[in-house]
């Protein structure tokens, strides 16, 4: 009789794939509850937090930001905390200071954590700080661990840096070295809303009144999601296409690179593999697709890559840049030939 | 140790092969239709020279063959490098679906096969217009060599010819019947021979070109020329002989033997000198018996009709022989001045049936001109006044008919009389002006004319 060759095992259950995405849908709904309008930031700010990547958000005052960080924070019973970053924060307030104390007579110091030592830290206007808190934030985002007077500090797990800074005052702030900027794995634009949207917040939102958030998801499920999605599996046609994407990103590696001085670095191709391992998890599926890449492309590269004076002088931006890159970088790496086309799809 | 591929996987890597070859074989179309267009074209071209100079179309065939072959390689050696591979087909397979992927995830182990479609998938669609166009143009363009009417080549591809041309074949006669006859000295005779054989030896291809035909009419002519004047000298001895075995050896005038030498003298020193046995039998004629004589006389007038068919001789009687002498002309006895030659215009060899005059006339027996420049003078010759020109009837200097004289050109010692007015031109009883000035005298203008007339008054 014959049987059935028995499939191989799988990297990633697509059970599991499918039950976290049904939780995270969970997620996402309940934040979508306090964040009217919003869905797309919602759901790069799962795929971020999936990813294990710290996001920097920029958007004009008043948008939810900060709400949005801390719904975050509710929905997922995550330890918060916040910090205002103003030209005289000192690194130490960041990362914590020793403090002399006196036990049993006898004087030492004690270390004293700083707001950094949470899972889920709002960095308000990171770009008004100076340099030097910057780079102990930065340090401490990178390292996920503080040292102080030669003593190393493990941040907590899982641990994540949401900066927000505001694109339109600028006087008297340290905008961040591109070197810097590099550790966050999603700079995503805060848009304004809709007319509608705007309706809804009038109609659902009172002055100082903090809306209600039930959680959804715990700190350890959380962390389990995070595993799967490292399991997520890429097919190596899909980092083809990533290579081909960051190599393009440099100048002459493609049509649209000719506006960049710049390129994405390999840590951002690394980032675009985590990120879309998060998206496909978010969708789903246990194997990473090139519309996955696509998907979370922009919010990627566009902030890893420097452009020419010049371009900058016509009004180009970096995701407009983005979006040729997109264009021009096919996911097939072999074209058809003339006497061919790609059918439509019915 | 490989596991087993289940039905799913063989599916789809089967319908990836496939589409994968698909796509190859159309990058192979692609490179292979511009040189197809390229030889086509080409061929076409060679295929009207070919039917043109009819060589065999099996061999154009054959190259064309070789080079559709010889294309069908190149084109395909230079689509190797956009070649699909299995990958790439499920690539397209999964993109054309949707699938984010899955085919290539599951080709990679990262996920499990799907369940085989039941409808037929095609990611990919032809679009062969976009080359069957120049291809089908090329096509039409070897169509047209095939049928297009075209000129005649065939000439280059006749046999060539077999026989050279007329003139030559004429020349090898003569020389053959003047070898037979014995009449031309054997040497000069191999002169004229070679001269024949260089013109045979060319290329039979070359005998009809233009420059072949020329050359063997110019030496049929020259031939000819010479021939004709040989004839025509036999004769003129042939009838001498005759008229002088009819007199008695006492009653010869020794002009006779003059003559004879005269006319051995040229037959010696013509393009076809005579052959020595005649010669001798010339040479020794006032040694002759009237017996041996006529003998001498009928070998004379068969060398003649050998030489030359037409060069017979009217004189068969004594009287014609002193008729020719001027006997009966009155202009007393020939002198013996320096030949004077009559310049004719609009006369070639001459050489008729026999109706010519062998001797020069001074105003010509019966009127008649002669055709040889050859100039005799025996018994009492004419007195032609060489100090005064004697004109001659030609009212039209600008169109003399063939034979016509217009002028008399003076040799010898006799000067011109340099009293002439040389503006008359030639009238009855006239002062005529020399011959060869007719030439230009008719190109003057009337002022030129004017000019001339008041320099010479």
């Amino acid at each position: 009789m014959d049987t059935a060759p028995t499939p191989l095992p799988l990297a990633v259950d697509p059970a599991a794939t499918q039950l976290a995405a049904r939780q995270l849908g969970l997620l996402r709904q309940a934040v979508a509850h306090v964040i009217f309008g919003q869905e797309e930031l919602i759901d790069l700010v799962i795929t971020g937090l999936l990813a294990g990547g710290h996001m920097l958000l920029e958007g004009l005052p008043g948008l939810g930001k900060t709400e949005l960080v801390k719904s975050f924070s509710k929905a997922l019973r995550l330890d918060t905390k916040r910090v205002q970053f103003t030209p005289d924060l000192l690194p130490g307030d960041i990362t914590g200071n020793p403090v002399l104390q006196e036990h049993e007579g006898q004087r030492r110091f004690v270390f004293q954590p700083g707001p950094v030592f949470t899972h889920l830290l709002l960095a308000d206007e990171i770009n008004r700080a100076s340099p030097k808190t910057q780079s102990a934030l930065l340090e401490a985002m990178q390292e996920r661990r503080v040292t102080v007077l030669g003593e190393t500090h493990v941040l907590p797990e899982p641990f994540f840096v949401l900066a927000t800074q505001n694109p339109i005052e600028l006087e008297g702030t340290y905008p961040l070295p591109e070197a810097q900027v590099d550790r966050f794995l999603f700079k995503l634009e805060v848009n304004k809303v809709s007319t509608e949207v705007l309706q809804k917040i009038v109609l659902n939102r009172r002055l100082g009144e903090e809306p209600a958030l039930a959680a959804v998801l715990s700190r350890e499920q959380l962390m389990e999601f995070i595993a799967l999605t490292r399991q997520v599996f890429i097919p190596p046609v899909v980092a083809n296409y990533i290579a081909r994407l960051v190599s393009a990103t440099h100048p002459g590696g493609s049509q649209a690179a000719q506006a960049i001085k710049y390129g994405a670095s390999p840590r951002a191709a690394i980032g675009l593999a985590a990120a879309a391992r998060a998206r496909a998890l978010l969708q789903g599926r246990p194997h990473v697709g090139a519309d996955d890449v696509q998907a979370i492309a922009k919010p990627v590269l566009q902030h890893r890559l420097i452009l020419h004076y010049q371009a900058r002088l016509d009004g180009l931006s970096t995701g407009d840049v983005t979006q040729k890159l997109l264009a021009e970088v096919p996911v097939e790496e072999k074209p058809l030939p003339r006497t061919m086309a790609a059918a439509k799809v019915s | 140790m490989t596991p087993a591929r289940t039905a799913p996987e063989i599916y789809w890597r089967t319908r990836a092969r496939t589409l994968a070859r698909a796509v190859n074989a159309g990058w192979w179309w692609d490179r292979l239709t511009p040189a197809l267009v390229g030889i086509n074209l080409t061929a076409a071209a060679a295929l009207v020279l070919y039917r043109q100079m009819h060589w065999p179309v099996l061999s154009w065939m054959v190259g064309l063959g070789v080079a559709w072959l010889a294309a069908g390689l190149w084109s395909l050696r230079q689509a190797r490098t956009r070649f699909y591979a299995d990958a790439e087909g499920l690539l397209r397979l999964e993109t054309h679906l949707g699938w984010h992927n899955r085919l290539s995830a599951a080709a990679a182990g990262g996920a499990a096969w799907p369940t085989p479609a039941s409808e037929r998938i095609d990611p990919v669609r032809w679009r062969l217009q976009r080359t069957s166009g120049p291809l089908l143009f090329s096509a039409v363009f070897l169509l047209l060599g095939t049928f297009v009417p075209v000129g005649s080549g065939a000439k280059a591809n006749l046999p060539p010819p077999t026989q050279p041309p007329a003139a030559l074949r004429q020349v090898e006669t003569l020389i053959e019947t003047l070898k037979e006859e014995k009449i031309v000295e054997p040497t000069a005779l191999q002169n004229w021979d070679e001269r024949a054989m260089e013109l045979r030896l060319k290329p039979s291809r070359e005998w009809y070109g233009q420059e072949g035909l020329e050359a063997a009419e110019a030496l049929r002519d020259q031939m000819s020329q010479e021939a004709d004047t040989l004839g025509k000298n036999l004769a003129k001895a042939a009838a001498l002989a005759n008229a002088m075995a009819a007199l008695n050896p006492e009653a010869r005038p020794a002009e006779m033997n003059g003559a004879m030498e005269a006319i051995l003298s040229n037959l010696q020193n013509g393009g076809l000198p005579l052959s020595q046995a005649l010669a001798a039998g010339m040479a020794s004629v006032a040694n002759l018996t009237p017996e041996q004589l006529k003998q001498l006389a009928q070998q004379l007038q068969q060398a003649a009709k050998g030489a030359s068919p037409g060069a017979g001789s009217t004189l068969s009687s004594l009287s014609d022989v002193m008729s020719a002498l001027g006997k009966n002309n009155g202009g007393g006895a020939p002198s013996s001045a320096p030949a004077q030659g009559v310049m004719l215009k609009g006369q070639a060899g001459g050489g008729g049936d026999g109706q010519a005059s062998p001797f020069i006339s001074t105003g010509g027996v019966k009127g008649e001109y002669a055709s040889s420049a050859t100039a005799l003078t025996f018994g009492t010759p004419t007195d032609l006044k060489a100090n005064k020109v004697e004109g001659v009837s030609n009212p039209n200097m600008n169109a003399p008919v063939p034979g016509e004289t217009v002028g008399i050109t003076m040799r010898g010692s006799s000067k011109p009389d340099e009293q002439q007015d040389a503006l008359n031109g030639p009238s009855g009883g006239g002062q005529a002006g020399a011959g060869g000035d007719a030439v230009w005298l008719q190109d003057l203008t009337p002022q030129e004319r004017t000019v001339i007339k008041r320099y010479f008054q």
